[in-house]
């Protein structure tokens, strides 16, 4: 298990190196002057040349390229052109309240989904069968923007129950979780109800009933167990796509994370914010990737370490 | 009465897109102790529906029992409460299904499935359920019994995991045995193996089984009595060497006809039965096997026979006609 651990990690490697790789030359593609945005608009020409070679930007894009893996792989994600600070340091601020938004709404999202998904295949075909459905579908078509803005509009602005933004107290949590599980919820639900219908007329579980056992128990020991198989992967790829998602709903809401500081630092064309900020949502996701590969490797027997 | 369990006149429905589909249409037979019944008949004859319907294992909806009774111990298992039936299931009669590559939870160790009707049933604890686990694991010959019963389906071929399904269905010393074509899905050596081995179960504990097959051969060396079924109803049931000496309904010759024999010395051409067997959208009120038989009159057409019985004890054909005679039966 251990060597199996270690071997996914190092898989992890050059794949790190791509996403660095892709975004740093992604940057040199796009047209404007790193120099001129950390010198600003009004300055000298001079002054610009004088960025440019305190930045390295006057060096060859490969001895550039260079120096950037060279820095990262120390752990520096360089300096933020409109303040000055170190990039790793605005991540280090900004990342925990990110992760806590997801991994919450993950957490929230498995639960709902899973639970309700149940009800809907155990219930198959009956008028709460099809409530879910279309609950669930809703969930899958409503765009994250709009669903934020009216949360907003009814529960603050309407009712004044709840604070508009920030991140100071649980109730701030409330509204940016369910814009943010809303999608989650429903694609969770819908795999675990077909995963189920899917399992429930296998020959073992037939046996299982003819073993005499109750049906909680046919369910949890062994409908559940099969069926979670395939749920956990779409969870781990829901807890990706939150730290992708985030971007919107940290907008919306704002909250203080790394989604909102990307959009804030892609306005401000602050180059090495933003690609810091992808490189490390980049890394995370393919982090939460191997996680679930592990966990799979964990509850199906099948899948051997070697 | 002196049956260990009796079924009258059962019959299960399927709602299905198509419209109701007639499984099972009035299907009567005794069990005795210790015997072994066989159940024989063509794909979607309603042989598993049957058996299934007896220990309401059927998923309902789409399936619905509509008719009948179950006796098992002087009660009704068709009007117990569901933890009557519980109770029943799995310890008193238990089952042994088709497909051993699917009857096994995948995810969940040898050892657990085999000894969990002992932990639901008799209470016991996981230490004492393991170990009879490895008793009965070794009676149907899995050999390191006790180092299996930590290992996952997967690592158990397709005969080892038919003996896994026959020991689960065992371990609780059931009076009744189901095996619902319990070698068919099994190479031929295999099939021999697996026959041999229930036979010798049998003896040994002293259970009745029901063997459902669609293959006569199989039944031949194994059943006390045969019971052959057509179109949701049973047409023919007779003691196994009777049956198949004196085969007496058009569709059991056929049957017999499409058999290779070695006790007959006489060489013949094996011969088909023509047609399908039919999918029944409505309870049959004529002979279910008319449109298909070579001897039908046209009061087959209209009339539906009762099982009745002929000459000899405890032969019972449903037929218009004595197929050896050409004559119809009073």
């Amino acid at each position: 298990m251990r060597q199996y651990i270690i071997r996914r990690l190092l898989q992890v490697l050059p794949i790190v190196f791509l996403v660095a790789t892709t975004v740093f030359f992604l940057f040199k593609l796009i047209p404007g002057d790193p120099a001129t945005v950390f010198a600003g608009e009004q300055a000298s020409p001079a002054t610009i040349a004088r960025v440019r070679e305190r930045l390295g930007l006057d060096q060859p894009v490969i001895v550039q390229y260079w120096r950037y893996l060279q820095r990262l792989v120390k752990g520096d994600l360089g300096t933020s052109f409109i303040n000055g600070m170190e990039v790793i340091d605005l991540v280090k601020a900004r990342f925990p309240n990110t992760i806590r938004l997801a991994f919450i709404s993950t957490i929230l999202s498995a639960f709902f989904g899973v639970s309700i998904g149940m009800i809907s295949a155990l219930k198959r075909e009956t008028i709460v069968d099809y409530l879910l459905t279309v609950v669930a579908l809703l969930g899958i078509s409503i765009p994250i923007f709009w669903l934020g803005l009216m949360l907003i509009y009814v529960l603050s602005v309407q009712l004044s129950i709840l604070p508009i933004a920030g991140a100071s107290s649980w109730k701030n949590y409330i509204m940016p979780v369910c814009t943010l599980s809303a999608v989650s919820v429903a694609s969770i639900l819908r795999i675990t109800r077909s995963s189920i219908l899917e399992v429930i007329s296998e020959d073992f579980v037939r046996l299982a009933r003819a073993k005499g056992l109750k049906e909680t128990r046919v369910v949890f020991r062994h409908v559940l167990p099969n069926a979670l198989i395939p749920v956990v992967t779409v969870v781990g790829l829901q807890f990706g796509y939150m730290l992708g998602g985030s971007i919107i709903t940290e907008t919306i809401f704002s909250w203080p994370g790394m989604g909102r500081m990307l959009v804030v630092a892609v306005n401000q064309r602050d180059v090495m914010v933003v690609q810091g900020v992808l490189i490390v949502f980049a890394t995370s996701f393919v982090l939460v990737n191997l996680i679930v590969d592990i966990v799979y490797a964990l509850i199906d027997p099948k899948i051997s370490y070697s | 009465m002196g049956d260990l369990l009796s079924v009258h006149d059962l019959e299960t429905r399927f709602r299905t897109r198509e419209g109701i589909v007639h499984a099972v249409n009035g299907v009567s037979f005794q069990l005795k102790k210790g015997e072994t019944l066989g159940i024989v008949g063509e794909s979607g004859c309603g042989k598993s529906v049957s058996v299934l319907s007896m220990l309401r294992l059927i998923p309902t909806p789409p399936g619905r029992i509509v008719a009948g009774r179950v006796m098992y111990q002087g009660k009704d298992m068709l009007k117990m409460t569901d933890d009557g039936i519980r109770h029943i299931r799995g310890s008193k009669i238990s089952m042994v299904f088709q497909d051993p590559m699917t009857s096994l939870n995948p995810v969940m160790k040898i050892g657990q499935q085999v000894s969990e009707p002992l932990v639901v049933h008799e209470g016991l604890g996981r230490k004492q359920a393991f170990d009879r686990a490895a008793e009965i694991l070794e009676l149907v010959k899995i050999p390191n019994a006790k180092d299996r019963l930590n290992d996952y389906p997967h690592q158990f071929s397709g005969g080892m995991r038919q003996r896994v399904v026959i020991a689960m269905g065992l371990i609780c010393n059931p009076q009744i045995l189901i095996a619902d074509e319990p070698t068919t899905a099994l190479d031929v050596t295999i099939q021999a193996q697996i026959t041999e081995l229930i036979k010798k179960i049998r003896d040994e504990l002293g259970m009745a089984i029901i063997w459902i097959t669609h293959d006569l051969g199989v039944v031949a060396g194994l059943a006390d009595r045969v019971v052959v079924m057509y179109g949701g109803l049973i047409i023919e049931e007779a003691p196994t060497k009777m049956l198949y000496d004196n085969p007496s309904h058009p569709y059991t010759i056929g049957l017999m006809e499409s058999l290779p024999r070695m006790d007959k010395t006489r060489a013949r051409r094996l011969t088909s039965i023509e047609g399908i067997p039919p999918v029944l959208m409505e309870n049959p009120r004529y002979c279910p096997f008319a449109p298909r038989c070579k001897f039908v009159v046209s009061r087959c057409r209209h009339e539906r026979p009762q099982l009745l019985p002929i000459g000899e004890d405890g032969h019972h054909v449903a037929c218009w006609l004595d197929p050896h005679t050409g004559r119809e039966n009073e």
